[in-house]
């Protein structure tokens, strides 16, 4: 397979005389990756042109990465805004919300966009109550995650599937509409 | 890329899971689709290493695992990990550590810049480092980035042969209770530290430590009554979790020798304390602005009734950013004032003027380029002016090639500095001593390639050779017949050598590393120069360093042995040595360790260092049983 770009941009954090933001673990580094690449199996509703919003809310656990995962990358030619929120009210203009935090502030979070078309993204254990649309698992030392096919159609989402095939385990969504 | 990542995509489900050493960073990953993200394997390996792990320098990371499954219940003691630094103990206090060469204990080691979290500790005096100033919870310990080799263009002067950056875990790491204490015949030590939240995203941690440290021994087994202990405190706050943080911490110290040998003027002490904030903000192009400024102020007596005291204030900004494709800048500049007063004792030497203040001020601009996918360039300069010499100009380059998705080839070219201090300017010692009005820069233009690669899953390796030009170094030269001496900069010459290190998992259970380094030194006077002490003055250090560890888990008991081997150091003559340690861990409880180390094993003591100004003390046998609890 081919490197393509391999930036040091580790000299680039070693530079900043302290301690270096955006180190992050491999793991993490997949998940900051995935995040975008969900975004070409998922249908919104029709919005607003403009920049595709890719949002973290709560404990952002990526810093840098996220910022170079996206670089330059684009979603059906509209360019990619990552914003850090801090509230569900500021989550207008995110197709993509990951929700970090423990358990308890993730669904608070989540109660308060429901039905709102965003593909909420979380990495909480498999066994908690309250999970996004997507919710990250590891199987086997991969980076793998698990899809709430009915919390998707209550934000009015539709998932290919693609990816639905590539998930570890899908909650149905009703098969009536 | 698109399209060889949909051409991967086909094979996909027959290829093996793409092993974690063949991924160097995010870049990667954004070539992968979306199932070969799926079949990454994420390792123990990957977890642990460090990005830093992959800049074209030689630099070892010791993590505070590693820090923890050696036993070393010190920093001095926690950076022996690093192969590629020399660390000789001269007595229970003092230490002379420092990276390619130099080390030298009366005007010790000064080639090298040692940072804790951003702050810089090496002392205007002497452009050193007194290593009993320099606690850190070692629990809270996140990891110390060891650079062998010249790092002026990002860090400044007094990057010459080395920088050490010690870097404390963020307070959202260490909530909880942590406890522990330690008991030896030469170390005992309590840690105790207490971590939260302050409301939804900022947390803290408050710490205490106390520690005793020593005696050494007299070459002939008595004790050398140079014990002392120190008790320190501070804390740390990190306020914010998304694009903007704020980070506060602080610490302060006070410490004594126990014994005052009659007839002394006064007693050793030292105390002090700090204060650093840092703000960094990130914005929604990917760039980020980091913004710090600290205070630091150290006090130190003596028994011979000399009194230093050193405040100093520093500001620095960093503003990293992108353009275009291939380049990431980091531009930046800074500002440190330094104050301080320093009193003589009765017929001791002095510094004339007793009190001075320094100013530091620099810029400095970094790129980044990719000029190929394989091959990135980095090219920077930092133009730095001190109080005593002006401007001095510290540029470097840097070329890194991805040989092979598993290994790198790299090359660097740097000029380093080191600036005057107030020793090499203003020391006076009447009738014998008359400062050093002329002594310029120290300088160092040094050229290294390097090798990083991981040639198996289980194995990596690590390689540098190096070749160091100095120019201007110190000479204390005869005017008289020959006194006073007076300071200059007539030394010159080339040093050469090579580091390695490698770490091999040989099975899940069992990890060995090893590490070696050489150096040979050519230094010779200038012509006409009437240098007093000779070239051997400048250093004394060993040609060649080995050292080996092991680390095995059973279940929840951990054996950790390691063993090192270090050549003569030349004049003031220390033999050659061999000594080894062990460690037994055993992991208690959810929240109990408990550990047993068993350090200088081979002989009842053995020499690392010795100084012309200090009494000849041994390094004993040790053991030091040690209690942690995290409830």
């Amino acid at each position: 397979m081919n490197r393509s770009w391999i930036f040091i941009l580790l000299m680039v954090l070693a530079m900043s005389g302290g301690p270096a933001a955006g180190e992050v673990t491999l793991e993490t580094a997949i998940k900051a990756t995935y995040l975008y690449k969900f975004a070409p199996f998922v249908e919104w509703p029709a919005g607003p042109e403009g920049p595709f919003g890719l949002c973290v809310m709560g404990k952002d656990p990526f810093g840098d990465a996220l910022d170079d995962a996206v670089y330059a990358e684009k979603i059906n030619g509209r360019p990619i805004k990552v914003q850090r929120i801090k509230s569900a009210s500021a989550a207008k203009g995110c197709h993509i919300l990951y929700i970090g935090g423990d358990h308890r502030q993730v669904a608070a979070a989540l109660n308060r966009l429901r039905s709102l078309p965003v593909l909420t993204v979380t990495d909480l254990p498999r066994d908690a109550q309250a999970k996004g649309v997507v919710n990250f698992v590891i199987v086997d030392n991969h980076v793998r995650f698990e899809i709430d096919d009915a919390a998707a159609a209550e934000n009015g989402l539709v998932i290919s599937s693609k990816l639905l095939r590539l998930s570890r385990g899908v909650r149905q969504r009703p098969t009536k509409q | 890329m698109r399209a060889l990542a949909c051409a991967v995509a086909l094979v996909c489900c027959t290829q093996p899971a793409l092993a974690q050493s063949q991924i160097a960073s995010i870049w990667d990953l954004r070539e992968l689709s979306i199932e070969e993200l799926a079949n990454l394997e994420i390792t123990s390996v990957a977890k642990q290493r460090s990005p830093l792990q992959e800049a074209p320098a030689s630099v070892y990371v010791v993590t505070g695992e590693e820090i923890r499954r050696s036993g070393a219940n010190s920093v001095p003691e926690a950076l022996r990990l690093a192969p590629n630094l020399q660390v000789a103990r001269l007595n229970a206090a003092t230490y002379a550590i420092t990276a390619r060469g130099f080390n030298h204990e009366t005007a010790t080691a000064n080639k090298l810049l040692v940072l804790i979290d951003g702050r810089t500790v090496y002392t205007p005096l002497y452009s050193g480092v007194f290593w009993d100033t320099q606690s850190v919870m070692l629990a809270d310990i996140d990891r110390i980035e060891v650079i062998s080799g010249p790092g002026g263009a990002l860090w400044g002067t007094n990057a010459v042969n080395g920088v050490i950056n010690i870097i404390t875990r963020p307070a959202d790491q260490t909530a909880g209770v942590h406890f522990d204490a330690g008991y030896g015949n030469l170390d005992k030590v309590v840690n105790a530290r207490f971590g939260g939240a302050l409301g939804e995203d900022a947390s803290f941690r408050i710490y205490a430590m106390g520690e005793k440290r020593g005696p050494l021994e007299t070459p002939d087994g008595k004790d050398a009554k140079d014990d002392w202990q120190k008790l320190q405190g501070g804390f740390r706050a990190d306020f914010g979790e998304g694009a903007s943080t704020f980070t506060l911490q602080g610490d302060i110290y006070a410490g004594e020798s126990e014994h005052v040998p009659a007839g002394s003027v006064s007693e050793n002490t030292l105390s002090g304390g700090n204060l650093l904030g840092r703000w960094v903000q990130r914005f929604s192009d990917g760039s980020n602005l980091q913004l710090q400024a600290y205070y630091d102020n150290a006090r130190r007596t003596t028994i011979s009734g000399i009194t230093s005291l050193v405040s100093t204030y520093d500001m620095d900004v960093h503003y990293a950013f992108r353009m275009g494709e291939r380049h990431a800048f980091v531009v930046g500049g800074g500002y440190r004032y330094i104050e301080d007063k320093f009193t003589p004792g009765p017929a001791t030497a002095f510094l004339d003027p007793a009190e001075r203040t320094l100013e530091l001020a620099n810029v400095f601009v970094h790129d980044q380029v990719a000029l190929q996918p394989d091959l990135t360039l980095s090219l920077g300069v930092k133009l730095e002016t001190n109080s005593y010499t002006g401007l001095e100009y510290m540029p470097e380059a840097r070329l890194a090639w991805l040989a092979s998705e598993t290994s790198m080839l790299w090359v660097a070219v740097a000029r380093a500095v080191r600036t005057p201090s107030r020793v090499d300017r203003d020391l006076y010692v009447t009738g014998l001593l008359a400062g050093g009005p002329d002594f310029v820069s120290e300088d160092l233009i040094a050229t290294e390639v390097g090798y990083r690669g991981q040639p198996a899953p289980n194995f990596s390796l690590s390689a540098s050779v190096f070749f160091n030009v100095y120019d201007d170094l110190r000479t204390v030269e005869a005017t008289g017949a020959p006194f006073p001496l007076v300071v200059k900069n007539n030394m010159e010459g080339e040093t050469y050598g090579a580091e390695a290190w490698a770490v091999y998992d040989a099975t899940d259970w069992w990890r060995l590393r090893a590490g070696v380094s050489t150096l040979h030194k050519d230094l010779e006077l200038k012509k006409g120069s009437t240098d007093f002490f000779g070239t051997g003055f400048a250093g004394n250090d060993p040609e060649y360093q080995i050292s080996l560890r092991s680390a095995m888990d059973f279940g929840d008991i951990e054996l950790d042995l390691g063993l090192r081997a270090i050549d003569a150091l030349p004049g003031p003559s220390v033999p050659a040595y061999v000594e080894a340690d062990a460690r037994i861990g055993w992991h208690l409880s959810e929240t109990m360790d408990l550990s047993l180390l068993g350090a200088n094993l081979l002989h009842e003591r053995h020499l690392e260092f010795v100084s012309s100004s200090l009494p000849r003390r041994e390094v004993p046998r040790s053991f030091f049983v040690s209690f942690t609890w995290r409830p």
